[in-house]
């Protein structure tokens, strides 16, 4: 892991996990590809259909707001998304983020930085987004060394079946 | 005594006044050096600390238990500290509901660990299990709705939880605290309710993210343990890890009525620093509404232009679904009519406050003005079942969020209330306090 490349989708602020996974598929299925079908259709029913294998969802603030399901950003994975991308990420979506393997990067990126559909590059070695189309670069706040440990494993179960523990995982903070 | 718990209170935590409620009980609790030298858990630092109890309801205990087993899980924890708990669609509305309520009851069976069907997780918990100074972590965001009783809950996602039942344990990052203090008194058809919608007014939905809130001041000690439950409930929806209020003799009657100990007391400190603190005055409190789309678009209702058309009232789940909560709904419907064109939807949020509402009449009183009850639990809140709406719908709420789609139809508007409100609502076919 160190750098990905993606096309981005906007959102705006308070999206919550209503608008991610909406309740009626909620348990519909726990197969991350079958649940990526419904993703983001609480708030752009056409997503599943636009989006590709690799692209990054960009919110505003408190991304991932409201109920705890997991499911949510399962089916974000299961189509394909690598990162989040949100000026904040609520923080029991980015404790999901985490442990299923999915990169939640929080920055305070300026207005009009990002555009619908364009390119960037996140490089979690500098903490940099760059805009690949503008050129112009933002520093982001890395996440504690112990999460990234967690989240380039692929999530805690990964982790734990590769033999981690909870106390390897916090005395490395 | 454990003697982690014994050798900082030689240390004194629980006695600084220097340190909020998080950082006593994390302090306490934690199990490995948390690198400041002199043992305190301080707000930023990471612990790991074992878990009291844990529980999961029907929407992600099947994901919990499937990945529990994927992580080669033979026996949870401590059958005695882990609750499943089916309320979100019960009694099932479908056929993969009821599946995934059997893989509950099976690993229940297996495990020997505690089941319960019928009542909300939280409700049900706090009415038989949680006590003062308790860590309980579950796989629901409103967990932290047990602070009211002086515990330290929060919410956490499937992957965390099905850890927890294996190891007993979870990592925490020891959270800020907003200090939320309440004076004056109540004016008349104003409630806990509105003190929360009036407090996610000023923080928004994010303002006390990866925070505790705690809720104090001399108004405290008039807000019953129902009302304090509805308070934490909803420091969730500003963000909040946890949300606490202090026992006091209150808190010590529901205990004692409930046959519970007193647990651990732990006082956060008045000399702590917090990130931010602010008073809300119940003398100038008026009845407040969240508008459709967030619960932080809160204004007093008054506010509003008069005459808002209701379709349905929707009146329950872990926030507004408690005895107080429902005696408040029969004071305002006896006697009277639900308005022709509206619905009213009303589910107790436990078995024992069902049973409760119906000794005391309150059942009747709301079947009677032409309202409907459902079976306990969440409500239409949960998305399966127990009034849903559809496209165009006004709904007044009480309950804990308004996003869009939460009730149902994306073409839908919620307008999120007080009991109180909301059976006013229900009786004029219009968005009313009065």
């Amino acid at each position: 892991m160190t750098k990905f490349t993606g096309k981005t989708w906007l959102y705006g602020d308070d999206v919550s996990t209503d608008s991610i996974l909406p309740s009626k598929w909620k348990t519909s299925s726990f197969d991350p590809y079958e649940l990526g079908k419904h993703a983001m259709s609480g708030i752009d029913p056409e997503f599943s259909s636009k989006v590709s294998a690799g692209d990054f969802i960009v919110g505003g603030l408190n991304f991932g707001c409201g109920s705890s399901r997991e499911q949510a950003p399962l089916a974000l994975t299961g189509c394909g998304v690598k990162i989040i991308i949100a000026k904040s990420i609520a923080r029991i979506f980015f404790r999901n983020c985490i442990n299923i393997g999915l990169y939640p990067v929080e920055v305070d990126y300026p207005d009009n930085y990002f555009s619908q559909g364009g390119e960037v590059e996140v490089d979690f070695d500098s903490s940099t987004i760059t805009n690949l189309v503008s050129g112009e670069k933002i520093d982001f706040r890395p996440i504690p060394e112990f999460l990234s440990k967690l989240v380039n494993a692929g999530g805690l179960k990964q982790f734990l079946l590769g033999g981690g523990t909870l106390s390897e995982l916090v005395s490395a903070k | 005594m454990p003697e982690r718990e014994s050798q900082v209170q030689s240390h004194g935590a629980l006695e600084d006044n220097s340190l909020t409620f998080s950082e006593k009980i994390l302090t306490l609790r934690n199990e490995v050096d948390s690198g400041t030298g002199n043992g305190i858990a301080y707000a930023g630092d990471f612990v790991i600390t074992k878990v009291d109890f844990s529980y999961v309801h029907d929407v992600q205990g099947p994901l919990v238990i499937k990945i529990f087993k994927e992580l080669g899980g033979k026996n949870v924890f401590d059958p005695a500290k882990v609750l499943l708990n089916i309320d979100h669609d019960f009694p099932s509305s479908s056929e993969r509901s009821s599946q995934l309520h059997s893989g509950m009851r099976a690993f229940a069976s297996e495990q020997g660990c505690r089941i319960q069907e019928g009542s909300n997780c939280h409700q049900y918990v706090l009415e038989n299990f949680i006590r003062p100074g308790m860590l309980v972590v579950a796989a629901d965001s409103h967990t932290t709705t047990l602070g009211s009783v002086g515990a330290f809950a929060t919410g956490m996602g499937s992957s965390d939880v099905a850890s927890i039942l294996l190891s007993g344990m979870t990592w925490l990052r020891v959270p800020e605290t907003i200090r939320i203090s309440l004076a004056g008194k109540f004016n008349k058809g104003v409630s806990a309710k509105d003190v929360a919608l009036k407090a996610l007014g000023i923080l928004g939905t994010d303002g006390a993210n990866y925070c505790s809130v705690e809720w104090t001041g001399p108004a405290i000690s008039a807000i019953s343990i129902d009302g304090r439950s509805t308070l934490t409930n909803l420091a969730l929806e500003m963000g909040a890890k946890n949300s606490v209020v202090e026992p006091d003799n209150t808190t010590f009657s529901h205990l004692d009525s409930r046959g519970l100990d007193h647990g651990l007391i732990i006082r956060s400190g008045k000399e702590a620093q917090v990130k931010k603190e602010f008073t809300i005055n119940l003398d100038e409190l008026l009845p407040m509404v969240s508008l459709p789309g967030s619960p932080g678009n809160a204004r007093p209702v008054s506010d509003l232009q008069s005459g808002i058309p209701v379709t349905v009232v929707l009146i329950g789940t872990c926030t507004n679904g408690r005895l107080e909560d429902l005696r408040a709904v029969a004071r305002v419907l006896k006697g009277k009519k639900v308005s022709s064109g509206t619905r009213l939807i009303v589910t107790p949020n436990s078995r024992e406050v069902y049973s409760s509402a119906l000794k005391e009449g309150i059942i009747s009183t709301i079947i009677d003005s032409g309202g409907i009850v459902t079976a306990p639990g969440c409500g239409a809140c949960a998305g399966y079942s127990k009034g849903l709406i559809g496209d165009g719908e006004v709904a007044v709420f009480a309950g804990p969020r308004n996003f869009p789609g939460r009730l149902g139809s994306l073409k839908s508007e919620i307008y999120l209330a007080s009991p109180e409100t909301a059976a006013r609502s229900a009786v004029a076919g219009t968005l009313t306090a009065e």
